[in-house]
């Protein structure tokens, strides 16, 4: 319980960040400065929800 | 290049005694204590950096067999392995032998791998030319998966941390675009979170704030302690001499594979020394000699994909990388012609002689370190991760974020989610993304341009013989 908290905590931190510093995310041919971050970001929620239903506890 | 020797001497020197306690504290890796001492290395001139931290990591090595052998405890993981034979030596009186076997052979090792990391170093700088952005870019997050493969770890998890550790490193000035990303117009984050500060919270500060709540550290007790010296006999110097040979081929390979490390090569020694020496297990110096010259082997040749192509393969090596990211040091051919290669060879060859008269002659100096009490310990750590933060730029926001940095390392470690692949994902996170920019202007937009790659078709090639091997093993236990 403790472990989705603190993960489900930085998916929305780093939501909220993203969503207040926005910034310009381009295209795949000329990517800008949010493209990047915003698929590392989209990593890190799939991987949390894939921790959720995982049943291996380490 | 200017090397002023006196000085290369001093911080080998240095890092080879502070890498040797380290090893011989139990509880207390090579990683978290590199990134407690990362705000005070990264003060040391950028030339002799390299070489005071490859010394206390393959110090580390070399001091973590003695907990193993003398008190069945490993300082270092990669000393487990030698764990039974090595403590059942010292039951039969013979704990002086296996210490002096484990130190020759991680010498001898790591006088060969200072070679290999010469030899193989110029033999595959050619071939970097075929390394682009794409390949790079696929190299770094197949590192990145692979280093953290073997801890056991669930998958998502060590997606989730990297990934995490990779978003805080987007802070500040982007390289590429030059864009002020995420730093909310506070001038402090202008210049990204600080690399020594960040790793160091999340790693040491954490680690000792584990250490403080916890208070896990081993009781030792070293007044049964008996060191006697009666010398190797011909059959098992000989014996001892072709496990050593094994051990650092069996390492010096190992360590190439990104994930391979210390702990792999000593697994992988101590399995053969299980085929080539009867009795392993029952106290055997062979079973010593082995995993210890591997485990040092493995320490010093994964140095040479991080000096040729930029690539860490573990936490350690990515630490090193991120100093000389920070330093502005080259890689590939920079590094081999600028004569970096051969400041730090230098100081390999130094280290491993003075680690050997380290761990010998005064291993008995060392072993009273076991009489400082934890809280002690634990203070001094404290104090040097307070006074190295505040000393880089005299401010106390970096204490501030020191402190933040840990309690979420603390969190984190409380939660169970590893901290390692969050650390590489820190340190690598510009760099993976500078590689997979260039990578889609280059190819205008087509993602697949990473598919087409070599290294991921012989990655994903190795994937499904692995598979199939899975299968295959299920299958002949199921129906045979």
């Amino acid at each position: 319980m403790f472990r989705m908290t603190v993960l489900a905590g930085m998916v929305i931190a780093w939501l909220i960040v993203l969503c207040i510093d926005y910034q310009a995310v381009g295209t795949w041919s000329n990517p800008g400065p949010g493209f990047f971050p915003l698929l590392v970001w989209i990593a890190l929620a799939v991987s949390t929800v894939g921790a959720l239903f995982s049943n291996k506890n380490k | 290049m200017t090397v002023d020797i006196s000085l290369l001497v001093l911080f080998t020197v240095v890092g080879s005694f502070v890498g040797t306690i380290i090893g011989m504290l139990p509880g207390l890796g090579s990683a978290a204590t590199l990134a407690i001492l990362l705000p005070l290395i990264i003060q040391v001139p950028p030339l002799y950096s390299i070489p005071i931290m490859a010394a206390i990591y393959y110090g580390s090595q070399y001091g973590g067999s003695t907990t193993s052998i003398l008190f069945k405890i490993p300082g270092e993981i990669s000393g487990a392995v030698i764990c039974t034979d090595g403590h059942l030596l010292y039951q039969q009186g013979r704990a002086y032998q296996a210490l002096k076997i484990a130190a020759y052979g991680s010498f001898f090792a790591g006088i060969i791998t200072t070679a290999v990391i010469y030899g193989l170093s110029h033999l595959l700088l050619p071939f970097v030319t075929f390394f682009g952005p794409s390949e790079l870019f696929v190299l770094s997050v197949i590192g990145l998966g692979l280093s953290t493969v073997g801890m056991g770890y669930n998958k998502w998890l060590v997606v989730a941390s990297a990934s995490a550790g990779m978003l805080l490193s987007f802070v500040g000035i982007n390289d590429v675009s030059g864009a002020l990303r995420y730093s909310f117009e506070i001038t402090y984050l202008y210049d990204g979170l600080s690399l020594a500060i960040i790793i160091a919270g999340l790693f040491g500060g954490a680690e000792v704030l584990n250490r403080i709540l916890n208070n896990t550290a081993p009781l030792i007790k070293i007044n049964k302690l008996d060191i006697s010296s009666e010398p190797l006999s011909r059959d098992e110097k000989k014996s001892c001499a072709k496990s050593i040979g094994r051990g650092t081929v069996t390492g010096a390979v190992v360590g190439l594979i990104p994930g391979g490390g210390a702990l792999l090569a000593s697994v992988f020694a101590y399995a053969l020394e299980k085929i080539f020496v009867p009795g392993v297990g029952t106290g055997k110096l062979e079973a010593v000699a082995g995993p210890e010259s591997a485990n040092n082997a493995a320490a010093q040749s994964g140095f040479v994909p991080l000096f040729v192509l930029g690539i860490p393969e573990n936490v350690i090596l990515s630490m090193i990388f991120g100093i000389m990211m920070f330093h502005g040091i080259p890689i590939g051919y920079g590094f081999l012609d600028g004569g970096w290669l051969y400041v730090v060879l230098l100081s390999m060859l130094l280290g491993n002689a003075i680690l050997l008269i380290l761990n010998l002659p005064l291993i008995r100096f060392f072993l009273h370190i076991y009489q400082i009490p934890d809280r002690v310990i634990n203070i001094l750590i404290v104090a040097v991760l307070v006074v190295g933060i505040y000393s880089i730029h005299q401010q106390i926001a970096d204490v501030v974020v020191l402190i933040g940095s840990s309690l979420v390392g603390l969190a984190l470690k409380k939660a169970d989610i590893p901290i390692l692949p969050m650390v590489m994902g820190f340190v690598l996170g510009p760099y993976v993304e500078d590689r997979f920019v260039k990578s889609m202007l280059i190819s205008n937009g087509d993602a697949g341009v990473f598919l087409d790659t070599a290294v991921f078709q012989l990655a994903t090639a190795v994937m499904i013989l692995v598979l199939v091997v899975k299968i295959w093993k299920k299958i002949k236990t199921t129906w045979v």
